[in-house]
């Protein structure tokens, strides 16, 4: 192990963060300790420096000393990028940050958690929020961990799969988009560069090693890529449903609310909030309001707030 | 495998703030905390004196110390704060994160934390996987499961968050689990209850979460459920529900001709009836008794009432 290249590369990584300026080459090479020896010799080390870095993931930028002129390209470490903002993190966050990372424990990811977690300075061990021992189930898979690194950087990875219901195995080169869990089961997204179309894998029926390519950032994402749409289980029609519900009631409703706000005439109903819920079917949300209908009110849409006082006027009816 | 220089820089630079952090901390405890052995730990703690910024006079090198077994850095120089998660750390984390959250109750003191720290990775952080790429949808009965299995493996009790769909209550509960009973349709938790001191059962699909505390004797005087029962006599409109299929056999037709669509039933809890009833106007009208008759009737005056005045 050389220690002078250890040493060149802590110099080097302080130079870079402490520049308020693209610094370039010949700037580090005159002010960092450690760059010696010819011309040739100092652009090589510079080049091996730059990448080492790199590949452990310190981002360091490239610009134009000038940008008016196409002079010699400058390099910088933005502290924003390198420091991580700790105190912006609450005790209890840094805690949670921990234990979620503690999650990868026992896998191929635990290398990575491991680095990180050093940095917090937390100790994960005694934290009970999860339950490792059915946790560690869904995140073992080793398909899962080269994916994410994959994904990470943006590289091509290639697979032999299986599809299901066949026994032959096929090739796939993709690029990563997403990952999803769903039910014990992890997924993979991805453009798949033969077919020239996005497709989905089950990691599960990955039957080789996955070989991901040493080009990092090789494509990107778009910004408003969502995974679940490209999954079979997102696929049907939910309804969405809003309703006063009385507060400290109705708690398989507020189970799934997407929000739980103040009704606009807060004043008059201070004993309501306004829930906003999905529901498989209007059926299964009319059956719904009116087994709940001691502390449910439905708002909109206007057919099912119809159907469940017809409904109720019924019953009425029946039993009057 | 010998480390490589680069990973050696890694670690130097990720020292300096995490001893600046913790001042006076022991080389052993630094040493532990970074995996490395005592010897590589002072070499590594000799070359970065040799560390800084240009200029590399002592007022720009790093200035540490580790006299009498402890150490210390006076000054940083620009290694104050922590490095930052890289791309792989930082996806690691949005992973577990996501996994974390299905894992904890809503009602859980984490859970808020761990939804605003998701947002603040994503937001503040990393920028180039966007926030929907990663999803994780748990299979909350098989974890459950797991959780049961275990604890009556381990000779252990459970608490359970239980919410009650009949009286719509949310209710922490310290169980000692007995068995699983598994059904085509659910599966129910036998346990004995602390809380209620009987035996009670719990439907899986409604258990929130569970998690394993030391087991303690059951109660003495225990009793079980107040086996109490109303007979109500109903009237099936529909036989094709799944009311009708689910209580086949508990149903006893009240006529002597088996076309009748009048049963009796024994019922538990009259709450359940009530709310059968409302929420399946085309399927069962509830002839007696009296009393639950007048619930119902009540219960959707005051639930028009309510249409008519709030809603």
């Amino acid at each position: 192990m050389s220690s002078a290249k250890t040493e060149r590369l802590v110099n080097l990584t302080m130079a870079l963060l402490a520049s308020p300026r693209f610094l370039q080459k010949s700037e580090i090479f005159r002010k960092v300790a450690g760059y010696s020896g010819s011309q040739e010799t100092k652009e090589r080390m510079f080049e091996r420096d730059k990448d080492d870095l790199r590949s452990l993931g310190i981002d360091i930028e490239v610009a134009s000393h000038d940008p008016l002129f196409e002079d010699e390209p400058g390099y910088r470490i933005k502290p924003e990028k390198f420091q991580l903002p700790i105190e912006e993190f609450t005790a209890d966050e840094l805690a949670v940050l921990s234990a979620a990372l503690g999650l990868w424990t026992h896998t191929g990811l635990n290398p990575v958690a491991t680095s990180a977690i050093r940095r917090l300075g937390h100790d994960y061990g005694n934290n009970a929020i999860y339950d490792e021992q059915s946790q560690l189930q869904i995140l073992t898979e080793e398909a899962l961990v080269q994916l994410s690194r994959a994904l990470a950087i943006r590289s091509t990875v290639t697979f032999q799969y299986r599809k299901s219901g066949e026994t032959t195995l096929e090739t796939r080169r993709i690029n990563p988009l997403g990952l999803s869990a769903w039910h014990g089961a992890w997924y993979v997204v991805g453009e798949d560069l033969e077919r020239k179309d996005i497709r989905v894998f089950r990691t599960s029926r990955i039957a080789s090693k996955i070989d991901i390519s040493s080009k990092r950032g090789s494509y990107e994402i778009p910004a408003d890529f969502d995974v679940r749409d490209y999954l079979i289980m997102y696929s049907r029609e939910l309804i969405e449903i809003t309703a006063l519900i009385k507060k400290g009631s109705g708690h398989e409703i507020r189970n799934r609310a997407i929000s739980v706000k103040d009704p606009e005439n807060g004043s008059l109903v201070p004993q309501w909030d306004l829930v906003c819920y999905q529901s498989e079917s209007e059926e299964s949300a009319l059956q719904e309001a009116l087994w709940l209908s001691d502390v449910v009110v439905i708002q909109k849409p206007e057919t099912l707030r119809a159907r469940v006082l017809t409904a109720l006027e019924k019953v009425v009816e029946h039993h009057g | 495998m010998a480390e490589n220089a680069a990973l050696r820089a890694l670690r130097l630079l990720d020292l300096v703030p995490y001893v600046h952090r913790n001042p006076g901390i022991s080389i052993k405890g630094l040493a532990n905390h970074f995996e490395v052995s005592r010897d590589e730990l002072i070499k590594d703690l000799n070359l970065l004196f040799m560390c800084g910024l240009p200029g590399y006079t002592p007022l720009e090198l790093i200035d540490l110390s580790f006299e009498d077994g402890v150490v210390e850095v006076r000054d940083p120089q620009n290694l104050k704060a922590p490095r930052n998660f890289n791309e792989s750390e930082a996806l690691a984390l949005r992973i577990a994160l996501a996994a974390l959250q299905e894992q904890t109750p809503k009602s859980h003191p984490s859970f808020p934390v761990i939804q605003s720290l998701r947002r603040k990775i994503q937001d503040s952080f990393f920028s180039d996987i966007p926030a929907h790429a990663i999803d994780f949808v748990a299979d909350k009965e098989e974890i459950l499961i797991n959780t049961i299995k275990k604890a009556i493996e381990d000779e252990k009790d459970l608490e359970i968050e239980y919410l009650n769909p009949v009286r719509d209550t949310l209710t922490v509960r310290e169980v000692t689990p007995l068995s699983l009973s598994i059904s085509r349709t659910q599966t129910t938790l036998i346990s004995y209850c602390h809380t209620a001191q009987g035996e009670r059962s719990f439907h899986l699909k409604s258990i929130q979460s569970a998690r394993s505390i030391e087991r303690r004797p059951r109660e003495l005087d225990s009793h079980n459920e107040n086996q109490d029962t109303t007979m109500v006599q109903i009237q099936v409109l529909k036989r094709d529900t799944p009311f009708f299929q689910n209580l086949q056999d508990t149903l006893q037709s009240s006529m002597s001709h088996v076309d009748s669509d009048l049963y009796e039933l024994p019922v538990y809890q009259p709450e359940w009836i009530i709310r059968s009833t409302i929420s399946q106007p085309n399927t069962l009208i509830l002839l007696k008794p009296e009393a639950f008759r007048n619930a119902i009737i009540e219960r959707c005056t005051t639930a028009l009432e309510q249409y008519a005045v709030i809603g």
